[in-house]
């Protein structure tokens, strides 16, 4: 492919702790940076209406409303979650298969690339407004929406896992006069299982983003509806709390995948 | 290479087959030919209405994505060097990487408006986390060895950045500018849709869909794409040009976890 996406490793291997002071710190630099913000936040405050700036404590407040009291909460991520794990699912059903097939293949590497490297670089986002004018207003935009930002993604992670099985694997394999098949099944397709599992972060990160767009593009539901209705109120506490609320689930979400990540392929640098 | 050729050609002449065929199927209306697409676009053209909603979307995109690496490629060598800093900060720009960012959006209108200068902020900040989080791996990406060398032979702090840490980062400041591209097109193209300009290009796509004219639509969807993959084909380009040694890079530009 013309665009290599390569693993993280190398990216990380730089990441060696080089500060030695390390373990004598008391506190945290992190603490103190989070600490420092919300104080600037909460100075920033002082004053403000609370439709421009809500103060970090109603911020909170209207998040345990939200949560606790109405749970409008976790009925919108009720809704919201569907379509992203039916979008995010067919993007793994699709996905894995078809990236280990271009990795394996030559021929059908060629004849596809163009297409997934063109969805990986371009702004799929676009696409949306057809999806409505095809698919409705319903669940089905959505998931396509889901879908479309995912799979690229997917493809090329799987596409490069299958691509990387080590060359003297699959000599070795030939030697013992393995077929063609065996050598799939049983060279490539282990090789493929952690980058499978990379797939998925990677793939699940771009879901959440496609779930946000379609629900404030297409049909106002689940999380999205709770953003619109709460900008159109003024709600500005409530609107913040939803968005870190969604911040939180890409986070919380890909570091989740990661420790899964990295339980199965221990001797791999994230 | 032939052979190459050969299977695109095929694949790209089986993809217009189908998509012909599939308006045959459906009716032009709902799934317009590749014919009446390219007919649409033309039109486009000729009326100015695509160049005027392209020069909307462009200056955004040039001033948000602009400011991002203005402000982007310093912050992250900042980060990527001084460690305290890098702990205190960096975080913040993985999980602004991982943020679905569309969500924001209300909230800028709320506080800016709706307008142009709304869609370049919009743009500013879902383009940086990905400078930083570039420029940071490269600054971190010097051999620890190499800079214990520098130290040895008494190198001051500025040296070891200017001789050791800054040639490491070059390469990685290119592959910033190539996804930070990518990515300040997206943007564009989220703010066009969410906070929409009247004569944008997200105002084109609302305005064609609503009178249901899909061949419009499709002219100015798959112009943007291709927009968005020919901006990464260009700096990859100018990259390949001006630094051929810099190809073994890799960073995919993901926030590596620590």
């Amino acid at each position: 492919m013309a665009i290599e996406v390569r693993p993280t490793a190398s990216a990380g291997s730089g990441e060696k702790p080089r500060g030695r002071r390390r373990s004598r710190r008391l506190v945290p630099p992190q603490a103190i940076s989070v600490a420092g913000l919300v104080a600037l936040w909460w100075l920033a405050s002082v004053g403000q209406p609370s439709h421009i700036l809500p103060s970090p404590g109603a911020v909170a407040g209207k998040l345990w409303e939200i949560a606790f009291v109405t749970g409008e909460l976790w009925a919108a991520l009720q809704i919201s979650l569907v379509s992203l794990l039916l979008g995010g699912g067919l993007a793994l059903v699709v996905g894995v298969p078809l990236g280990v097939l271009m990795g394996a293949q030559r021929t059908i590497e060629r004849s596809l690339d163009l297409y997934v490297i063109g969805l990986y670089v371009a702004p799929v986002s676009a696409l949306t407004p057809l999806f409505i004018f095809w698919l409705g207003i319903d669940l089905a935009p959505r998931v396509a929406t889901v879908f479309v930002f995912a799979v690229p993604q997917i493809i090329i992670t799987c596409f490069r896992g299958a691509r990387s099985t080590p060359l003297t694997h699959i000599q070795v394999a030939r030697a013992f006069r393995a077929t063609r098949r065996d050598i799939f099944t049983k060279v490539i397709v282990p090789h493929e299982i952690p980058y499978v599992v990379t797939a998925l972060r990677l793939g699940l990160g771009q879901a959440i983003k496609g779930m946000v767009l379609a629900e404030l593009l297409i049909s106002t539901t689940g999380l999205g509806l709770l953003l619109s209705t709460y900008s159109q109120l003024f709600d500005t506490a409530a609107l913040i709390a939803v968005v870190l609320v969604l911040m939180l689930l890409g986070v919380l979400a890909t570091a989740i995948v990661a420790r899964l990540e990295k339980a199965i392929t221990p001797w791999r640098p994230l | 290479m032939a052979a190459t050729v050969k299977v695109r050609l095929i694949s790209l002449v089986v993809v217009f087959a189908l998509w012909w065929l599939g308006s045959l199927l459906a009716g032009d209306l709902i799934l317009p030919s590749p014919v009446t697409v390219v007919g649409r676009f033309t039109d486009l053209i000729a009326d100015g209405a695509l160049g005027r909603a392209l020069r909307i979307g462009l200056t955004s995109l040039a001033v948000g994505g602009g400011a991002a690496i203005v402000v982007g490629v310093p912050l992250g060598i900042l980060l990527g060097v001084h460690r305290t800093l890098g702990r205190a900060f960096d975080f913040y720009f993985s999980a602004l990487y991982v943020t679905p960012f569309s969500a924001v959006a209300p909230l800028f209108v709320l506080w800016f408006g709706f307008d142009s200068g709304t869609r370049m902020i919009f743009i500013f900040f879902f383009t940086l986390p990905q400078i930083v989080i570039v420029c940071y791996q490269g600054a971190r990406a010097t051999p620890e060895g190499l800079i214990d060398v520098a130290r040895s032979y008494q190198a001051r702090p500025r040296d070891i950045f200017v001789k050791t840490i800054l040639p490491y980062e070059v390469p990685f400041i290119f592959t910033a500018l190539r996804l930070g591209v990518g990515r300040a097109v997206q943007g564009m193209v989220v703010a066009e849709l969410l906070i929409s300009a009247a004569q944008g290009l997200g105002f084109l796509i609302t305005a064609y869909s609503a009178a249901l004219d899909i061949g419009a639509v499709l002219a100015v969807v798959l112009f943007i794409m291709f927009l968005g993959v020919l901006a990464s084909m260009l700096v990859q380009r100018i990259e390949d040009a001006v630094a051929p040694w810099h190809s073994e890079v890799t960073t995919t530009g993901e926030p590596s976890g620590g």
